[in-house]
């Protein structure tokens, strides 16, 4: 027991590392279908509110790391599970540079799984990634 | 021929059988009876989802400069409560919304004047909604309070009228003129005529018609001012703590012991099955009960009516409506509309959807649904737990197989949320 004890600050060490990589794990990123594009995305609101309007900032990137700019975007998304979508309509308004896009009209009206489609045009390419979310 | 055999036998059968039905009702009864189970983490978090504390401070609403002047309020209530803003002198804002019923009527459609279409939904807490009425038509609380008014079933009146009382009345001329400077002089009735606005009334619409659109738009003005003193009314009218609050309230500071008393096994049974099982929170989520989105819940429409479109009808509606946040008469800049400019305008996931009101005070206003269609909790209840297909649209609800326990056990959860409205004293009822 007494051993126990004292491999409590270890044991503690251990799990804070669980969590803080099970936390980065949450800064995904999504490649697109065909490879072209790797997204990831951060709300200006955290946790991510329900209920509450809100902006996203999207990055994105090519497969080598490139940062794309002035992409054209079209956002959907809805609960697969629940066969809706999303309850506004969000834009992608302003391109802020080095690959970032802010996103305005972002809501979500029901904690669960949801899924953002986002087309991605620049140029000649057109592709598609798929984000998932749990709010 | 009946032995002595065969009916010591049939005796035995008829004990095994008694006794079985003993047993059932014994354990059925200790099933919905015993000690409830302790909430797991995750259903903590729920719980304080849910909780009236974590109701985020109402934010400004832009289009409304007065939203949060005191003096508007007061201002507002005495309108609220005024008969004269009406066709008949009979009818006022309080008439449907009584304050004793939580701002609702207890009817299944409105009657004010003549018959409304659709049922009288409370007004507290609708400053936290994006959207008004049943089927979202409205973006604010004031744009949506000038509707009724000229509206021939419910106030029944016009503008130019209740813009030349604001202007005729000593009281409300000086309270106008505090808020919002001059007011424009209606006297003469060869500009301003007696009866005018864009009403179903022929008379009264080809006199608006013949106006000036300058002079229209001075009495538009004035219009849409009663409409943000009414809304800065309507935004005080917030629910107060109640006793499932409380209960959360001890629960998050871990003062469980003291919780225990303040709902019955049978009530915490019905909140463990509205957050889990029943799928309640997927719409009526956050401390206000509701997600004040739309959805179509498969609801018949009443007897000899075709059935509602609800919120698929009303997109073009909003965009063209000159009183909403964009329009001439919002106090916002553009971008600050941001519900109107980003609202989904795909319409047919929207076909049979109404917004999902709030479940606080829900005991107290009964009959329940956009067109009273449903008289009490319970027929709700087993409304969710059927399911059927919708008429029109997609029923987005599905079959929660849950027994008449287990929607009592709900039910009782519900009337936990019953509460008065905060400051009541004050903003329930008529101004002294």
């Amino acid at each position: 027991m007494k051993k126990f004890k004292s491999l409590l600050p270890q044991l503690a060490a251990i799990l804070f590392l669980v969590l803080a990589a099970s936390d980065l794990a949450a800064q995904e990123v999504w490649e697109s279908s065909s490879g072209s594009y790797i997204v990831s995305y951060s709300s200006k609101v955290t946790p991510i509110p329900i209920n509450q309007i809100h902006q996203w900032i999207l990055h994105i990137e090519t497969a080598d790391g490139e940062p794309v700019s002035d992409a054209n975007l079209e956002l959907q998304g809805g609960m697969p599970l629940h066969d809706h979508g999303l309850p506004t309509n969000p834009l992608a308004t302003e391109y802020l540079g080095e690959g970032n896009y802010l996103i305005e009209g972002v809501r979500f009206h029901m904690m669960g799984d949801w899924e953002i489609t986002l087309e991605i045009s620049q140029g000649n390419i057109t592709d598609t990634a798929l984000i998932y979310l749990r709010i | 021929m009946i032995t002595a055999d065969n009916s010591g036998r049939k005796k035995i059968g008829l004990l095994v059988l008694f006794t079985f039905i003993a047993l059932f009702i014994l354990f059925t009864w200790w099933s919905d009876n015993r000690q409830a189970a302790p909430w797991t983490a995750e259903e903590l978090v729920i719980l304080e989802s849910l909780w009236l504390e974590n109701l985020p401070p109402l934010s400004q609403d832009p289009s409304n400069a007065v939203a949060d002047s005191l003096r508007a309020a007061q201002f507002g209530q005495k309108l609220f409560f005024d008969t004269r803003f009406s066709a008949n002198g009979q009818i006022s804002c309080a008439t449907c919304h009584q304050p004793q019923k939580y701002f609702t009527d207890g009817m299944n459609k409105a009657f004010a004047i003549g018959q409304t279409a659709r049922h009288t939904p409370s007004i507290v807490g609708t400053a936290y909604s994006p959207w008004l009425y049943w089927d979202g038509r409205k973006d604010s609380q004031w744009s949506q309070a000038l509707s009724p008014m000229e509206d021939p079933a419910e106030h029944g009146g016009n503008r130019m009228q209740y813009a030349r009382l604001i202007s005729k009345d000593e009281h409300y001329r000086i309270e106008y003129q505090a808020l919002f400077g001059d007011i424009p002089d209606f006297s003469d009735t060869s500009l301003f005529p007696v009866n005018a606005g864009p009403v179903s009334n022929l008379e009264w619409n080809s006199a608006w018609q013949l106006m000036t659109e300058n002079n229209q738009d001075l009495v538009n003005q004035v219009f849409a001012n009663i409409g943000k003193v009414l809304a800065a009314y309507e935004r005080r009218l917030m629910p107060s703590e109640s006793r499932f609050d409380t209960y959360v309230a001890y629960l998050i500071r871990d003062n469980s012991e003291l919780s225990q008393p303040l709902l019955s096994n049978d009530e915490i049974n019905g909140l463990r099955l509205f957050i889990g099982e029943a799928r309640c929170t997927e719409c009526h989520n956050g401390p206000l009960f509701t997600n004040n989105e739309f959805h179509n819940t498969g609801l018949l429409p009443s007897a000899g009516e075709l059935p509602d479109q609800g919120r698929s009808r009303v997109v073009q509606q909003l965009l063209d409506d000159p009183f909403n946040c964009l329009g001439a008469f919002s106090d916002a800049s553009s971008e600050l509309c941001t519900e109107l400019n980003y609202m989904r305008t795909e319409r047919t996931e929207l076909i049979g959807a109404m917004r999902t009101p709030t479940l606080r005070n829900i005991s107290n206003t009964a009959p329940y649904m956009h067109k009273g269609q449903i008289s009490n909790l319970n027929e709700v209840l087993v409304h969710y737990n059927e399911a059927e297909l919708a008429l029109i649209g997609h029923n987005e609800a599905e079959p929660l197989g849950l027994n008449s326990g287990q929607l009592q056990q709900i039910e009782l959860f519900l009337k936990t949320l019953d509460a008065p409205i905060v400051d009541s004293q004050e903003w329930g009822q008529p101004p002294l």
